[in-house]
């Protein structure tokens, strides 16, 4: 019964996790700018990688795998976030305007 | 600066050092799993990663994370993360691709760099808005949500930001 508990739960996550990917791809592809596509790409990659990670850690059943998990999870948010924050500040510095709805 | 005797600076920066080895140690330990069997390898990383850390951190006025403001920092976070996931993604997914963006200013009160910057990478994450350009105390942010929304977040974060750095907001503005 607790595995089969188990697996559904991690199942759940991670699938949760690979539609926010999928979402973010399809926004990245379709968003007009490179600002609009960078909130896709953040997002996505906070909350996906997020719940994948929470899938995969209850799967282990190992405390020191679910760390390094969370740890992996935590580095991909600040490179994330930082990477998002000099792309948007170079693209603004250099002039590039953002898109607007007509 | 504020001047140091050079006997107080020279502790300081040992203090500073050792906290950073301390870090990068715990991260080797981690990610080893606690194998000591290629320990020679860790002190090596461990150095270089402090002699790196060191040089590339600007030393400024030191920042703390207290433990009730976290306590209520991680669920604001982990709530504002699915929720900003779920926003962009719906817009992403729509036909229609509901999209209004906008860019605000926003300035806030917070003084300590280190506070600053986490508050302005940590804007990316909440739903709808991306923290640009940051000047002085003034961030830029590139809203999907309008202006008003922006801001009310923008304002929202920067309380629970002060409140997990343990920084009173004397006088507010």
């Amino acid at each position: 019964m607790i595995p089969a508990l188990i697996n559904a739960a991690s199942m759940f996550f991670v699938v949760a996790g690979a539609f926010f990917f999928l979402a973010g791809t399809v926004g990245l592809l379709r968003f007009p700018d490179v600002y609009t596509r960078l909130h896709s790409l953040t997002k996505a990659d906070n909350t996906g990688l997020g719940l994948m990670m929470v899938g995969l850690a209850i799967q282990s059943g190992s405390i020191l795998v679910a760390l390094k998990m969370a740890l992996a999870w935590l580095f991909v948010l600040v490179s994330g976030a930082t990477a998002a924050h000099l792309i948007s500040t170079t693209a603004l510095k250099s002039g590039l305007r953002i898109w607007r709805k007509e | 600066m504020r001047s140091l005797t050079p006997g107080a600076r020279s502790g300081y920066f040992t203090r500073r050092a050792a906290l950073h080895a301390l870090v990068f140690a715990g991260l080797w330990l981690l990610l080893t799993g606690g194998d000591f069997g290629t320990w020679y390898l860790g002190v090596v990383a461990v150095l270089t990663a402090t002699a790196v850390s060191m040089r590339l951190f600007p030393e400024g006025p030191g920042w703390r994370w207290t433990f009730g403001g976290a306590a209520r920092f991680v669920p604001f976070f982990v709530r504002q993360s699915i929720s900003g996931g779920l926003d962009v993604a719906i817009r992403a997914i729509r036909p229609s691709m509901p999209l209004d963006p906008d860019l605000i200013e926003y300035e806030t009160s917070l003084e300590n760099p280190t506070a600053l910057a986490f508050m302005a990478n940590i804007i990316s994450l909440l739903p709808g808005t991306l923290g640009t350009e940051v000047k002085g105390r003034r961030i830029f942010i590139h809203s999907l949500v309008g202006e008003r929304q922006a801001m009310d977040g923008a304002r929202d974060l920067e309380t629970r930001v002060a409140d997990l750095f343990g920084l009173t907001e004397e006088g507010g503005a």
